[in-house]
Parts: C-alpha cells; sequence; structure tokens
C-alpha cells in the first residue's frame, strides 16, 4: 500500500482537478517525448517542487522504492538485449536465444536513461494520486460518463465496507480459535480461501439493497440533474498556461532537435544556452508555482477568487 | 453516429498513423511508448463508451459495482502474498455469467480504483486493459458454457494469469527497452515469469477451490436480479434472461 490522498490546504488542490491532470498529462507527454536524460532529471525535480507546494513531498519522496524497482530492472535488460554501441566493457558467454552477451557503455546508458524516464512518469503519477482527491477525478466524468462514473465512484464507496465484512469474518474465525496468520505464505492464503465466498455472497446481498435505494431515488427513470460545484478560476488559467508552456518547450525541443539526445553508436549531446534554456524551463515554472502557492496561502483574495 | 463508433474509428485511424509513421520513420510518430499508451487508452474508451450507450439499469450497476469492490478488496486482503490476488479470478467469473462488456468495466474499473490504494502509474492503463480483456473474453466463451466445470475454469483462469503479466510486459519493452525484438521481449518475459507464475498458480486455485460455486451463485442472482418478461399464448410468465448479447 502506498501513501493516499490526504486533504490539504495548498494551492494544487484548491485548483480544478482538470486543471491539475493536464499539468501532470503535459510533464508525462515532454517526458516520454524526450530522450534527454537531463530534461528528465529537470522534469523529476519540477515534478519535486511541485510536491513541496502541496506539502507531500516526504510521501512523494516514499514512491522511490517503485521507481527502483522498475528501473533496475530496466536497467539490467536493456544492456542484455542490445547489440548497439561502440564500447564495449563486457564479452559475455552465449546464452540461448539471446546469443553472445555483449554489454556496451552506451546501453548501460540507454538503460539509465530510460530508468530516469520511468521514474520521472511514476513521479507525476504519484503527484497525482497525492495531490488530487480521487473522487474529484471521478466526478470529471460525471454528466460525460455518467454509468460509468457511479461505477467507479460505488466501488470505491464500497471497498472500505467490503474490507470491514472480510476483517469481522476473520475476526468471528479467529474467536473460533483458527491460526490465521501463522504458519507459511500457503497457509495464510489457505486460511483466507473460506473468505471469497462468504465475502461474494455478503457483496451481492448488499447490491439487491443498493440497487433498491438508486431505483426508489429514481435512478434510470430520466434526464438526470447536475450541480457544477467547481469552476475554473483565475488560479488555473494560469496553471493551464504552465501546462501549455511545459509542453511546449518540450515538442518544441524535440522538433528542433535542441533536446536532441544520441545514445548510440557513441553518446552524444547538443550543448548551448537553448539547450539549457529549454532544460531550465520547467524548473523556473515550477518555481513560480511554488511562489505562487505560498502567496496563495497567505492571501485571502486569491484563495477567494480560486 | 454513436460515441463508440466514433471512438472506433480513432482508434483504427490512431493504429494506421503508426504503422505508417513506423514504415515512414516519421519522427514522433516512432514513439512506441506514447502510441501504444494511445492505442490502449482508445480501446478502453471504446469499451467504456458502449457501456454508457447502454440503457441506464440501477441493478447492473449496483451488482458490477458491488463485484468490483470485492475484486479491489481481495487486491488488498491479499496484498501480503505476492501476485497472488482473487481480482483476476473475479473479474472472469463476472465476465462469464454477466457478459462481455460488464466482464470489461469490471476488470478496468478494478484496475482504476485498485491503485488509488496502490499507486497510479504508467501501468495503471495497461492494468485496465488486460483485466477488461480477461473479463471481456470470458463473457465471449459464456454463451457457449466453454468454461463449465473445476478443471476448464482453473486451467482458464491460470492461462490469465500468464497472459495479464505478458500484456503488463508489452508496455515496458515498447516504452522503455531498445532495440524492440524477440529477444527483447523473451528476457523481460523471462525476468517476469516466477511473478507471472505466482499469478497464475493463484488464479488457478481460488478457481478450482471457487469456481463452479461462484458461477452458480452469480447465475442465481442474475436469474434474481435480471429478467425479461415473455408472453405465452395469452398467459403471463417470466422467463430468466441474459444481461447482454
Amino acid at each position: 500500500m502506498i501513501p493516499a490522498f490526504r486533504k490539504k490546504k495548498c494551492m494544487l488542490q484548491a485548483l480544478h482537478p482538470a486543471t491539475v491532470l493536464t499539468l501532470a498529462l503535459s510533464l508525462v507527454l515532454v517526458s516520454l517525448i524526450t530522450d534527454n536524460p537531463l530534461f528528465q532529471v529537470a522534469v523529476i525535480a519540477a515534478t519535486a517542487m511541485l510536491a513541496a507546494s502541496a506539502g507531500v513531498f516526504r510521501e512523494w519522496l516514499s514512491w522511490w522504492k517503485i521507481c527502483a524497482v522498475v528501473g533496475v530492472m530496466t536497467l539490467i535488460i536493456n544492456p542484455l538485449v542490445s547489440r548497439y554501441g561502440s564500447t564495449v566493457i563486457w564479452r559475455g558467454p552465449s546464452v540461448p536465444v539471446l546469443g553472445h552477451l555483449i554489454i556496451t557503455a552506451e546501453a548501460v546508458a540507454y538503460g539509465a536513461g530510460m530508468a530516469l524516464r520511468l521514474a520521472a512518469v511514476i513521479w507525476v503519477f504519484a503527484l497525482v494520486t497525492l495531490a488530487v482527491d480521487p473522487d474529484s477525478v471521478l466526478g470529471l466524468m460525471r454528466g460525460r460518463g455518467s454509468s460509468s462514473a457511479l461505477l467507479s465512484a460505488l466501488t470505491l464507496r464500497m471497498v472500505p465496507t467490503t474490507v470491514r465484512d472480510a476483517s469481522e469474518l476473520l475476526d468471528a474465525q479467529r474467536s473460533r480459535g483458527i491460526a490465521l496468520d501463522k504458519g507459511s505464505k500457503w497457509a495464510v492464503l489457505k486460511s483466507r480461501l473460506p473468505l471469497v465466498k462468504r465475502s461474494m455472497s455478503t457483496s451481492l446481498d448488499r447490491a439487491i439493497g443498493l440497487a433498491e435505494a438508486m431505483e426508489s431515488r429514481g435512478y434510470g427513470s430520466g434526464r438526470r440533474s447536475r450541480y457544477e460545484e467547481r469552476r475554473f478560476g483565475l488560479l488555473d488559467a494560469a496553471a493551464f498556461a504552465v501546462a501549455a508552456v511545459i509542453a511546449a518547450v518540450g515538442i518544441a525541443g524535440v522538433a528542433a532537435g535542441v533536446l536532441s539526445f544520441k545514445y548510440y553508436p557513441v553518446l552524444s549531446m547538443r550543448y548551448g544556452a537553448p539547450a539549457v534554456l529549454l532544460m531550465l524551463a520547467p524548473l523556473v515554472l515550477a518555481m513560480g508555482m511554488m511562489v505562487l502557492s505560498e502567496v496563495w496561502k497567505r492571501s485571502n483574495w486569491l484563495r477567494l477568487r480560486a | 453516429m454513436k460515441k463508440s463508433t466514433v471512438a472506433l474509428a480513432a482508434l483504427v485511424c490512431a493504429i494506421a498513423v503508426w504503422v505508417i509513421g513506423e514504415i515512414f520513420g516519421v519522427p514522433g510518430l516512432t514513439n512506441l511508448a506514447l502510441m501504444s499508451a494511445l492505442v490502449a487508452v482508445l480501446i478502453i474508451v471504446y469499451y467504456y463508451l458502449r457501456f454508457e450507450e447502454k440503457r441506464s439499469d440501477a441493478k447492473l450497476i449496483a451488482i458490477l459495482g458491488s463485484l468490483a469492490a470485492l475484486s479491489v478488496a481481495g487486491r488488498c486482503l491479499f496484498a501480503a502474498i505476492p501476485n497472488v490476488k482473487p481480482s483476476t479470478f473475479i473479474i472472469i467469473v463476472t465476465g462469464y455469467v454477466f457478459g462481455p462488456l460488464s466482464g470489461f468495466m469490471v476488470g478496468a474499473t478494478t484496475a482504476l480504483v485498485s491503485n488509488i490504494f496502490f499507486g497510479q502509474g504508467p501501468w495503471t492503463i495497461w492494468q485496465m486493459l488486460a483485466w477488461g480483456l480477461a473479463g471481456f473474453v470470458a463473457g465471449l466463451l459464456g454463451p457457449r458454457s466453454l468454461l463449465e466445470g473445476r478443471w476448464r475454469l482453473a486451467i482458464y483462469c491460470a492461462a490469465w494469469g500468464f497472459l495479464f503479466g505478458w500484456i503488463m510486459n508489452v508496455y515496458f519493452v515498447l516504452g522503455f527497452v531498445h532495440p524492440v525484438t524477440a529477444q527483447s521481449f523473451f528476457a523481460v518475459y523471462a525476468s517476469s515469469a516466477w511473478f507471472d507464475g505466482l499469478h497464475a498458480a493463484g488464479n488457478f486455485v481460488f478457481a478450482f477451490a471457487f469456481g463452479p460455486a461462484l458461477v452458480a451463485m452469480l447465475r442465481r442472482y442474475r436469474t434474481r436480479f435480471f429478467f425479461e418478461p415473455v408472453v405465452l399464448a395469452g398467459a403471463g410468465a417470466r422467463e430468466p434472461g441474459g444481461v447482454e448479447a
């Protein structure tokens, strides 16, 4: 389990969920289209700043474990399967399917670059998980996708109830003297198996009551009404602008070749003022969001306008 | 024109553009991570829109919500045992009894909602797709009763333990491994084999122990929930009906 969303007094949570998702999408997009590892570092740093401004930096950082697991896999597999690169650092034996193992420095660098890209994308998702209320994200679908949004919302609401039911069943078993948490993993699994059938029966019984409650409130009888609670404000416009600039910087940098980084046959990168400026852009914009967040905390006027 | 038809057209266009981009080496269109994610999203959007186009039915949504919640709770309760979870089994049984679209929705919703607890990431889209397809394909087999019996269902669920892992590996290979060759796929699939094996074994145990009982239970609820009035020669009679074609 990972740290979950908690309501906090911060600008990122005060924004419209669509705005934060757009901001996250722009960061994911530029991370996926650029190969430049320095730009990936800039995206990670920008995301860290946004997490700090939302007061979730510590929780955000705890996702390093997930990044490390998938990153290590990327770092191992790429050199194993790649035959590109001119700097051979190890010649290994012949392995079935993979052939002769030739590890090149460029392939190792490519693996590291891809691990960074993966970490950048994962940390952007971490920011969304920690700073955006899942209810408000599901709320975005209301009116556009009423059935699927309702299905997701119902599922989210019923999970704690289902877990509580299962825990009560486990407690009932424990009170009868059944050892549920001792022994091997197989013993633990075996002791929990009877839960599945009982939990399913309880859940389905609850579904009957739920359906009756929905029908008695007129669900499906006609066009549903909708109360739009959250509106786009001044800060949303600013965040949208930040997202647009980040996306534009990434796309322009790739199109113009300024952010170009070649791994094969030898590592090569374009240096120069434009490259540095483009790499600094996400950091500067995230810093701007941080400053705006601090101003937002202190300014009643801005909070009311948002 | 139906929205789902538009989504299907967009999906076909995206695949065509991707193929053309690959053939002519158009920069941007050869970005496998981006294009594969786009195609996966469009497939999910297509099925979501098809679900939206069905008549709103409180009973169906309540029962699918309950099953998806159970599937998510199962993933949480069995989190201590690596990759052993009843979710895939519940999704497959749901699809088998309630039809392909219901199976897809429970699968996709399980991934979306459970990752609120386990962490959203680039994998969410692919988990939605993989679990959705597990339910969808089971739904296609339902009308022909191809998964009747303890062994058949258990073997099918075990097979999806591996298939799920293989679909999940696609995003990793396309997005983060270069070059994309048969060897790359083999290396990634070999590295995840033990993990997928655990998933398959867990599915087998769940399906073997509870499969037929749960299929019978869900069929009983389906009969209770969904029926069509059939008029027989002047006399009224009610006959159990399926949820979807």
